[in-house]
């Protein structure tokens, strides 16, 4: 007996029993497209290039929607998990990375990544698993490259000189993609010289300087299967070899409004003359000294009307895989650390409301501050870090003169934010008097890199609203939920309202207020039956009573990926959410199980649950994508009165073994058409 | 080019044999005639003095005679005892001295005179043996104290009546001593609770298993003499020392005596250096002395139990009489109330040698082997060949056989010193990086099952440190106090995933002091004296430690929270962090306390760290430790050559912790090039590092030979080809052939690879496609030869050389061609032979 047999045989009772107890109030619910991989992710200004597309639900897009109008796109074909698109690159993009999304009758995708860069951007050409067989490359290069399982191997040959110095950059995860590679550079003969796991997420760095001229190979493997087997269509990498300028930190990395500020950036392979770019417009930088030990000085001036908040600053450069650092705007006066101030006896001065720019310079190193607070006064005290690329880890600790320890925070709440591990500590004074903070990792590390801001001010009690999601959807004549999250911070405790800007015509939201005790709900949005726009831009706004103020806030989307922050992590975080009205589907099938064993030349049965609108009764005819040769489906029963499909697939002795990543059952009733989600197929 | 033609090879070859066979036939000769025998010089007590407190006490003495070849031999049954003065002390005739009344005396031995005056050849152990020499100290004194007597000695629980639990063995693991006792009745293991073990014979059971009234009939007299029926048998007579104890001590109303009273703290053995029993009736006694928290010293010779590591070497009666069976070395351990001691015994039944022949020594380490070879009268095998010296190395220290090449550049140098050039070479190899870092990486657990992701990060931090030669010391103190990202801070990795304080003490313990501590975990240590508390005063260093988690797969963040405590698991008390054997630390207010011990652990003075490090590598070249197993330091098990243990731990301090100092005064040693091939003297040595010791290589070794013989690279999946297998982060890389060949699955640190010999190790060497499919590669060395027009000759020249690392002789050659002719076709035939030397223990094993 199969394994799959001995699963339905546990499964199809209770799945039956589930269906009976659902089947009064369950009704098919949409789905929007989901994208899971981009190859090819670059292209050179001017370029039009095909570029294939993986997901699910992908069988209706029609729109190729970039966040930015240098880059546009059109949807040439597509299927259940696959879509065609070609792509046009303006002659005049810059290079870096670009955002898009495919829309479909079934709602907009999530956002997909996709690179400009002025570097060749050769594809990888298969098989060149073997030393003798790699692709050859000339650098610079961006290379395009998919890895397929465990066993695949992706060998580069490369030309360098002797004392030339490269660069060899992975982007995976910065790509967005579930790619955990590892990176080595080897002799022609295979003998390794240098290896990388991973320094930015999961993706590799090298940095090497060569000692003799001569041919090098560069070897990517799989490091770890992520989650769904042995293999995987989705395992999407760039590797750039060059010279791409890489920030590491920026010293300080903010300043006050009106204030000119002595930057001083801390990166490799930075061009003689850097042409520095800013986000923000009201920020001007001068480049003020030359390139020495990897480090410059970059002249800030901060315009009196500039925004306060993150911004951006880029080098000018052509590889396109630059990320940016954070610069921030701050509305209070600043200052910078002045060392030593290791100790009380040695702690540096604070008044405030001020921001005090420090970094931990060395390994054990403290920043001590000393502050003057009067009886009942309550404080906020805000370490900016990790959260801006910083990698310092940071520890907040307030004390008394006698050293004793009064309140300390490690990591605090910070939503919508990759990583939430810098502190933030409010504390009421009961006596006046002076009192300490001190600064410090609590692993004692440190070095030139591990930056801070630290920003003292009176308490202000509020709160953020995030969103789950950067898209919702809601079927004509039904409601759509979209999930919310609030933080309460600085000792507010009260409700918070939520309510809705943007809605188009025929479409409301329930009412919702997240009250005290809870901290999440979700917004319900319904949609009348006639409702035409199908796309809109929204807004949402969390609203509550804070000392006799009624306080407003936008609520934040989430970064398009949580996989980190540091150097090299871009955390794009869309413009607006968007909430798409579709038209609900006569019926949605769902496999019960996720993987399907299969043995050559045998058989294998799995369930597939059918959930219909009531006054859709039409007989379903079931088939499927993506099957490998050799694979049938055999036989199709309907059971519990068609609420469940039996699938028996058979395998013909040849059929190669195999992991099928992307199989999906789809259901068809003469023009309806529905697929289960992906579901992953085993030959052995 | 024609110095090295085979035939002047041969030649050579031959003329050494004969000269081999000469001087080993001289050595032989020479052990069978012996020309001198030793003549004693003097004769001498131990202990030296003894200290009694109260009347009726006594002290076993013995009476060791030392001969002019150094040796010495126990004479306590040939001498004649007597007291100065027996108002205060009386001796009896097996040299047991009992206090009469306070004062100082002293006892005297002598010899007798017709054994004086005897040559060989008399019936005496002490005539068999040897002469008298003229003018030799043939009497000795020993001092004998007794302190005040005041009344008769109470009797006491713990001090009188809890040893013979232990002696008579009914508190050990298999019996009352098990975790849940036997038939109901527990005591603590090895009597290391004697509160605990006075309320379960007296009070548990409504006090049933003693009979005040009539002592006789008490269960713990009924049952240890099997006069009641007794799952553990009779143990002791009813005319024993034991038996009269307890019974005297029950009708006395079986009293605790003061509880919290004096401990029994230490048990000294005597003879206290290794002795060497050179005859089949050649005994030796031993005396046991314990001594108390309160200073008093007493006589346990007939209290402890003794058991021998070795009952093959020599045996040991429940009085401390030792026996010899067969020539080898042996501990005799002995063990009461917790306390443990250790006699070293070694047998030498070998005939004497004449003369030791004189080999040359190039370092200390030659010095004290052949000290010891000497004494075991054990001619050391040859030095070893060029051949043999250069894959031996290869294998040893950078896990990888020499390229033929490497082997013939080897042999053409004619330099004295090639073979030191040769390890100062293969220390800036990448492959010695790599092969130590998986050394390490199995004693560290470097595992995904601890680290997760984090597996490849730990080895490559290991291999820079192995790399750049960091001091050892350094090396420790890096991986215990590190803080930081697992991915960032490589160390942190050594805090493996799920450990507790008390693993990381286990762990800790075991991999830099070479102390397993693990007993002591749950009680006090049976054949150590490290306590509970010791062990959770080690655990304590570790409370501090914690871990968050980071934004990758896996990630984890270690911290020191300053304010955390240790608790003790079951009362919850604090406990204070406490170095082993060296009492409480200090610290100041947030202080990270494993800083305190790494600078403890990685002292010049700290007894164990040079000592276990040094062991440790030792056992990775020489293949046995002085200490084995290498992580088992322990009273009960102390070092076959205790004195060159500490002179490489002292040179290995001196030279400031440094690795490949410590490897290459190994390597360089005249010990270490010894040949395998063992003479009649040495065939059966397992101890004495007489000759090298043959191993089969390892799973990652003989991987990683077979590519490289075959040309054709491994494909281990997760990994680019040409990753060798001593390259490999983690063991769970998918590969059958390194799971067979007994890779450590590191789910504990792992110390020692196990060697053992299975049958899917064969099948899959014979008729496995890890060889075949290699072999039959297109792209191999064997498909480039032929492709090159090589002759067969050429062909087996090339491999012999690739696999042995030496050149075929005139008849094996002849055999290859032979072999190779008779294979359907030549390509076949090819193969058969390559396949067969891949096969050869030669190739299969260091040697």
């Amino acid at each position: 007996m199969s394994k799959l047999h001995i699963v339905l045989l546990i499964l199809f009772p209770a799945l039956s029993l589930n269906v009976r107890a659902d089947e009064e109030t369950k009704l098919p619910a949409p789905v929007q497209p989901r994208l899971t991989s981009v190859f090819p992710m670059s292209a050179q200004p001017g370029a039009r290039l095909e570029v294939e597309l993986r997901g699910e639900f992908l069988d209706r897009v029609n729109r190729v929607l970039f966040e930015t109008g240098d880059l546009s796109g059109a949807v040439l074909s597509s299927t259940f998990t696959s879509a065609r698109i070609q792509i046009h690159v303006a002659a005049g993009a810059q290079p870096g990375a670009r955002y898009f999304r495919l829309l479909s009758q079934r709602g907009a995708s999530n956002l997909v990544l996709f690179r400009v860069s002025r570097w060749p951007v050769p594809l990888e050409s298969e098989p060149n698993d073997e030393l003798d067989s790699p692709t050859v490359v000339s650098l610079p290069v961006l290379i395009n490259a998919r890895l397929s399982s465990m066993n695949d191997v992706d060998l580069f040959r490369f030309h360098a000189k002797n004392g030339e110095r490269i660069q060899f950059n992975v982007l995976g995860a910065r790509n967005w993609t579930p790619a955990d590679v590892s990176l080595a550079i080897l002799w022609p003969n295979g003998r390794e010289i240098v290896h990388d796991e991973g320094r930015f997420i999961w993706d590799p760095y090298i940095d090497h300087m060569f000692e003799k001229e001569g041919d090098y190979l560069a070897a990517v493997t799989v490091t770890r299967m992520p989650a769904g087997g042995q293999s995987r269509n989705d395992l999407n990498y760039q590797l750039a070899i060059g010279r791409s300028p890489f920030i590491w930190s920026l010293f300080p990395f903010g300043g006050a409004k009106g204030s000119t500020v002595e930057v001083e950036m801390l990166a490799d392979f930075v061009p003689t003359s850097p042409v520095v770019i800013f986000s923000e417009k009201r920020i001007d930088a001068r480049v003020q000294a030359g390139i020495r030990n990897n480090c410059c000085k970059i002249l800030t001036a901060i315009a009196p009307d500039a925004t306060a908040g993150i911004h951006e600053l880029l080098l000018a450069e052509n590889s396109g895989i630059l990320a940016p650092a954070k610069f921030a705007v701050g509305d209070f006066p600043e200052c910078l650390e002045v060392e030593p101030n290791d100790s009380a006896r040695v702690a540096q001065t604070l008044s405030f409301p001020a921001t005090v720019n420090g970094r931990i310079d060395r390994n054990g190193d403290e920043d001590w501050y000393r502050i003057s607070a009067e009886t009942g006064q309550a404080l906020t005290f805000i370490i900016d870090a990790e959260k801006y690329g910083s990698v310092l880890d940071s520890q907040l600790t307030l004390l008394d003169t006698g050293g004793r320890r009064l309140a300390s925070n490690d990591d605090a709440k910070w939503p919508g934010r990759p990583l939430n591990r810098d502190p933030l500590l409010t504390y009421r004074f009961k006596e006046k008097g002076d009192y300490f903070v001190k600064v410090s990792s609590p692993y004692q590390r440190g070095d030139p890199d591990h930056v801070y801001r630290l920003t003292v001010r009176p308490q202000q009690p509020g709160f953020v609203v995030s969103l789950n999601s950067d898209r919702a959807v809601v079927a004509r004549g039904g409601s759509g939920k979209l999930g919310i999250s609030v933080v309460r911070q600085e000792g507010f405790e009260g409700d918070v309202r939520i309510d809705v800007e943007g809605l188009p015509a025929g479409v409301t939201a329930k009412p919702l207020i997240i009250p005290k005790e809870k901290d999440s709900d979700s917004l319900v949005v319904e949609a009348a039956e006639g409702s035409d726009q199908p796309l809109s831009e929204i807004e949402v706004f969390g609203a509550a009573a804070i000392g006799g103020n009624e306080i407003r806030r936008r609520a934040w989307l989430p970064p398009s990926r949580f996989q980190g922050s540091g150097p090299g992590f871009s955390d794009y975080t869309p413009r607006k959410p968007l909430l798409s009205v579709v038209d609900a589907p006569w019926f949605s099938l769902e496999s019960a199980a996720s993987t399907v064993y299969l043995v050559r030349g045998g058989k294998a049965e799995f369930g597939v649950k059918i959930t219909r609108r009531p006054e859709f009764t039409a007989p379903l005819e079931i088939s499927s994508e993506n099957l490998p040769a050799g694979v049938t489906i055999d036989q199709v029963d309907f059971i519990d009165e068609g609420r469940m499909a039996r699938i028996t697939l058979t395998a013909t002795e040849s059929t190669p073994q195999a992991r099928i990543p992307d199989l999906v059952v789809v259901g068809k009733s003469r023009e309806k058409k529905e697929s289960a989600p992906r579901i992953s197929l085993q030959v052995d | 080019m024609r110095k090295n033609s085979p035939r002047r090879r041969e030649r050579a070859k031959a003329t050494l044999c004969v000269f081999v066979s000469l001087w080993f036939i001289s050595l032989a000769a020479a052990a069978q005639t012996p020309k001198t025998i030793p003549t004693l010089k003097e004769i001498f007590f131990e202990p030296k003095s003894v200290f009694l407190s109260g009347a009726g006490e006594s002290q076993t003495l013995i009476v060791t005679g030392r001969y002019s070849d150094g040796s010495t031999r126990d004479l306590t049954r040939e001498v004649n005892f007597s007291s100065n003065d027996t108002s205060i002390a009386e001796v009896n005739s097996a040299g047991v001295v009992t206090s009469k009344a306070p004062g100082m005396t002293r006892v005297v031995a002598c010899l007798d005179s017709t054994a004086q005056g005897s040559q060989a050849g008399n019936s005496s152990p002490l005539r068999t043996a040897a002469k008298v020499g003229n003018g030799a100290n043939l009497s000795a004194l020993a001092l004998v104290v007794i302190r005040e007597l005041g009344g008769p000695r109470k009797l006491s629980f713990a001090n009188d009546i809890a040893p013979i639990f232990s002696r008579a063995g009914c508190n050990a693991s298999g019996c009352h001593g098990a975790l849940n006792g036997q038939g109901g009745f527990k005591l603590s293991l090895f009597g290391y609770d004697p509160d605990a073990d006075y309320q379960a014979i007296v009070k548990d059971n409504s006090g049933r298993r003693v009979d005040l009234k009539y002592p006789e009939e008490s269960l713990i007299l009924l049952k240890p003499t099997f006069t009641m029926r007794h799952g553990g048998g009779q143990v002791i007579t009813e005319n024993s020392l034991e038996y009269r104890a307890l019974h005297d001590w029950v009708a006395a109303g079986a009293p605790q005596g003061r509880t919290g009273g004096p401990r029994l703290e230490k048990l000294f053995v005597y003879p206290n250096d290794q002795r060497f029993l050179t005859g089949p009736d050649q005994k030796q006694q031993l005396v046991v002395v314990g001594k108390y928290n309160d200073g008093r010293e007493v006589d346990m010779t007939r209290l402890v139990r003794y058991s021998s590591s070795d009952e093959t070497v020599a045996m040991v009666s429940q009085g401390g009489l030792v026996q010899p069976r067969r020539s080898g070395e042996t501990n005799i351990m002995v063990r009461s109330l917790g306390a443990v001691g250790a006699a070293r015994v070694a047998v030498v039944l070998r005939p004497p040698l004449a003369a030791h022949q004189k080999m040359a020594r190039n370092n200390f380490i030659d010095d004290l082997v052949l000290e010891k070879l000497e004494k075991m009268r054990i001619i050391p095998s040859e030095i070893c060949t060029d051949n043999e010296y250069v894959r031996r190395v290869y294998l040893d220290l950078i896990g990888t056989l020499p390229a033929p090449e490497e082997v013939r550049a080897f042999l053409r140098d004619r330099s004295r010193d090639k073979r030191t050039r040769l390890i100062d070479a293969l220390f800036k190899r990448p492959e010695y990086a790599d092969f130590w870092s998986l050394k390490w990486g199995d004693l560290l657990t470097n595992s995904p099952q601890f680290l997760y992701n984090g597996t490849a990060y730990f080895q490559s931090w290991l291999r820079d440190a192995f790399a750049h030669n960091m001091p050892y010391d350094r090396f420790v103190r890096e991986l215990l106090t590190s803080s930081g990202g697992t991915y960032q801070a490589l160390p942190t990795n050594f805090y493996a995933a799920g450990k507790k304080p008390e693993d990381m003490a286990t762990f800790t313990s075991q991999a830099f002091l070479g102390l397993s501590l693990e007993c002591a975990r749950c009680h006090d240590h049976p054949s150590e004296k490290w306590k509970r508390d010791d062990f959770l005063g080690l655990a304590a260093f570790f409370s501090q430690v914690k871990f968050k988690n980071g934004a990758r797969n896996n990630e984890r963040f270690l911290y020191v929270d300053p304010e955390k405590e240790f608790q003790h698991p079951q009362t919850k008390r604090v406990i204070p962090a406490r170095f082993l054997g060296a009492g409480n630390a200090d610290f100041r207010p947030q202080e990270d306390r494993r800083a305190r011990l790494a600078a403890w652990l990685t002292s010049p003075s700290n007894p164990y760290f040079a000592r276990a490090i040094t062991n440790r590598i030792w056992r990775e070249l020489m293949g046995r430790g002085i200490v084995e197993p290498a992580d088992d330091f322990r009273i009960t098990n102390p070092p076959t050559h205790e004195v060159l243990l500490d002179r490489l731990a002292a040179d290995f301090v001196k030279d400031g912790f440094d690795l490949q100092h410590l490897m290459k005064r190994i390597l360089m040693s005249r010990t270490y090039q010894l040949s395998s091939r063992t003479n009649e003297t040495n065939h059966d040595d397992k101890t004495a590092y007489s000759h090298y010791h043959l191993r089969r290589l390892t799973a990652e070794q003989l991987a990683d030979a077979i590519s490289q013989v075959s040309g054709v690279p491994e494909k281990y999946p997760f990994f680019y080809p040409g990753k060798r297998a001593i390259q490999l982060p983690d063991p769970i890389v998918d590969s059958y052939f390194l799971t067979i060949f007994d890779r450590s699955t590191r789910e504990n640190a792992t110390c020692t690879r196990k060697q053992s010999a299975s049958m899917a190790q064969s099948l899959n060497l014979v008729s496995g496609e890890t060889i075949n499919a290699k072999l039959r590669h297109d792209k191999g060395i064997l498909a480039r030869l032929i492709r090159e027009g090589k002759t067969d000759k050429e062909i087996a020249e090339h491999f012999w050389i690739s696999t042995l690392s030496r050149a075929p002789s005139k008849s094996e050659l002849k055999a290859a061609q032979e072999g190779i002719s008779r294979g359907q076709s030549r390509r076949e035939g090819l193969e058969d032979f390559v396949w067969a030397l891949l096969n050869s223990k030669e190739f299969l094993y260091n040697h």
